[in-house]
């Protein structure tokens, strides 16, 4: 991969971060009464609004406006959350190693029981294993995440009692160490579960359809023909060609994961950015709402130019220069 | 298309669409109605699916959801339908810089992703079913529009375009009479699996507490049973039974028309 590549690809992020701005810019300008308001919301003191109206330079021509307003946010000055009273970027720093911790399960999840239950699948086409599985990956893609979620509370939580149901960590009891990990854990299998649910159905339903394809093809059956044990077929010669799409499908499930978070975090009160969003959105606390929508953007955006760049580097026969 | 699984999907999708259509008729009480029995009733004969934390009958307010969630729907797929055929078929089938303009716009709209420009317009504006359906509808076309371009293109190269062409019609004529009305079945396929996402961004914002107040809606009946999950398991279970068959009907019956148009096409 050259220099030369990198350095378009990461030009092209630039008309979609620009599409942010202009996007959120529009939203503070459309809202009703003037940005300042629009943004501190109407109960805010004079000091803030005068602040306000000085950040978003309103005396002064529009395009003037936008560039003041793309400025402060790339330089992450994203103004003050009013329901904190704290710059934006501090309390979503604090917020985000939780949701971070839930969705990174989460995708771990969902990558290894997805691909498996895919080869599971594949490995006999419409026989009664691969029926089971496309049933319970439809079933499992069109299940809503908060429904799921208090499901398994009634079920795994309340009734079982195998599993806490509430937050990250039980605050009654003061863990250290390997116990407070232990605890973390514990309050972390039924939402990083909840959440993988929809994507391990997503995920095994491609590596199935993906498998099936490549099995037919002639290097597969000329392996099989030679002799190779089926289960080495699958793992060394048609998965590696399968696994291709399933790294760029799995990029662009970020923005998915992101949204299907704000929703598992609500139903268990976990708290990081999800929940901090909702809360943010019901307070009318503007500028929160607008940090973590752009950090989501931002974060689906980097998501994209990391699978392009992990796609050239595992398939040898793309070569960009 | 006459597969079980796609028959048990156009059932549930009729299904959904006769309860939302015959909402009143089929449980005439008022969904907001306090009064319909004592608070926290587990499902029996006079309240099928029990009563909430106020009092109100549970299997009315599911009834009325259908219809909220279809009128979400149907706005949504049909602002999305017009732009996205016009839009993918005038790319594929004109070509050229038009092409190149309209697909780069379409990637724009992509780049915040629809739930979150949803939860920030209601941040500024509040929440609304109007506004929610006006950004789904003009935000959700890039995808569709994909599809139908790559369509279009195979399309324009077929005999009978070329032909009406020969036969002097116009461009625009050619597209609106040949190429659009074939390229409408993979358009239905795309839309139908798209009405499936559609419910659960509507639920999915109702259950976090911004659906519009003034409607009964699944995702708000899920979301008033979280602090009561204890107490009243049939408050969670109901509403979310409904999304959850609403969505299947709607996958199953996408997935079986797709698979009937890949076996016509090979």
């Amino acid at each position: 991969m050259s220099w030369g590549y990198l350095a378009r690809r990461l030009a092209q992020v630039v008309p979609a971060l620009a599409t942010i701005v202009l996007v959120t810019f529009m939203l503070i300008h459309l809202a009703p009464g003037d940005p300042g308001v629009a943004v501190a919301g109407e109960n805010a003191d004079a000091a803030t609004l005068e602040s306000l109206r000085r950040q978003f330079g309103l005396d002064r021509p529009l395009w003037s406006q936008v560039l003041s307003y793309a400025s402060n946010v790339a330089r992450g000055d994203l103004g003050d959350s009013f329901f904190f009273g704290r710059p934006v970027s501090t309390v979503i720093a604090e917020r985000l190693p939780a949701t971070l911790l839930l969705t990174g399960t989460a995708l771990l999840l969902s990558c290894l029981l997805g691909i498996l239950l895919g080869r599971v699948a594949a490995r006999r086409p419409s026989g009664p294993l691969d029926a089971g599985v496309t049933a319970a990956t439809l079933v499992g893609y069109s299940i809503p995440g908060f429904w799921l979620g208090q499901v398994a509370i009634l079920l795994f939580g309340l009734h079982l009692g195998w599993f806490p149901v509430v937050g990250i960590s039980d605050d009654r009891a003061d863990y250290e160490g390997l116990a407070r990990v232990q605890d973390v854990v514990r309050h972390l299998i039924l939402p990083a579960s909840v959440l993988a649910i929809s994507e391990i159905a997503l995920l095994a339903r491609l590596t199935r359809t993906g498998l099936i394809r490549q099995l037919r093809e002639g290097y597969a059956r000329t392996a099989e023909a030679k002799g190779l044990a089926p289960a080495r077929v699958v793992s060394h010669h048609a998965f590696p060609n399968a696994a291709l799409p399933l790294v760029t499908v799995i990029g662009t499930r970020v923005g998915f994961l992101f949204s299907g978070a704000v929703v598992v975090e609500t139903v268990f009160s976990w708290p990081g950015i999800g929940l901090l969003l909702r809360d943010a959105v019901n307070n009318g606390d503007r500028p929160l709402a607008l940090g973590l929508v752009m950090l989501v953007a931002a974060t689906v955006i980097l998501a994209n130019v990391v699978t392009d760049l992990l796609y050239i580097r595992i398939d040898p026969r793309i070569r960009y220069d | 298309m006459a597969t079980p699984s796609g028959l048990l999907g156009l059932g549930l999708v009729v299904l959904l669409g006769l309860v939302a259509l015959f909402a009143k008729w089929i449980a005439p009480g008022d969904p907001f109605d306090t009064s319909a029995g004592p608070a926290l009733l587990p499902p029996s004969r006079r309240h099928l699916m029990g009563t909430d934390n106020l009092g109100r009958d549970l299997a009315t307010g599911v009834v009325h959801g259908a219809t909220t969630s279809m009128t979400v729907v149907v706005a949504v797929v049909a602002i999305s339908a017009v732009i996205g055929i016009v839009i993918g078929a005038a790319a594929g089938f004109y070509g050229g810089v038009l092409d190149v303009v309209l697909m780069r716009t379409g990637e724009l709209f992509q780049v915040v992703p629809r739930f979150f420009l949803v939860l920030l317009v209601i941040a500024f504006f509040g929440p609304g079913i109007d506004r929610l359906i006006l950004v789904l509808g003009l935000t959700s076309w890039p995808f569709l529009a994909r599809v139908v371009r790559a369509e279009a293109i195979t399309l324009k190269r077929r005999d009978f375009v070329g032909a009406s062409l020969a036969l002097g019609s116009s461009g625009g004529r050619a597209l609106v009479v040949h190429v659009i009305p074939n390229l409408l079945p993979v358009a239905v396929v795309v839309l139908t699996l798209f009405a499936s996402r559609i419910i659960m961004i509507e639920a999915g914002l109702a259950f976090l507490g911004l659906g519009d107040q003034n409607r009964i809606s699944w995702g708000t009946l899920a979301s008033n049973a979280q602090p009561f999950l204890q107490l009243a398991w049939w408050m969670a279970v109901f509403p979310g039974l409904a999304i959850a068959l609403a969505v299947v009907g709607l996958n199953l019956l996408g997935d079986s028309v797709n698979d009937a148009l890949d076996r016509r096409s090979t």
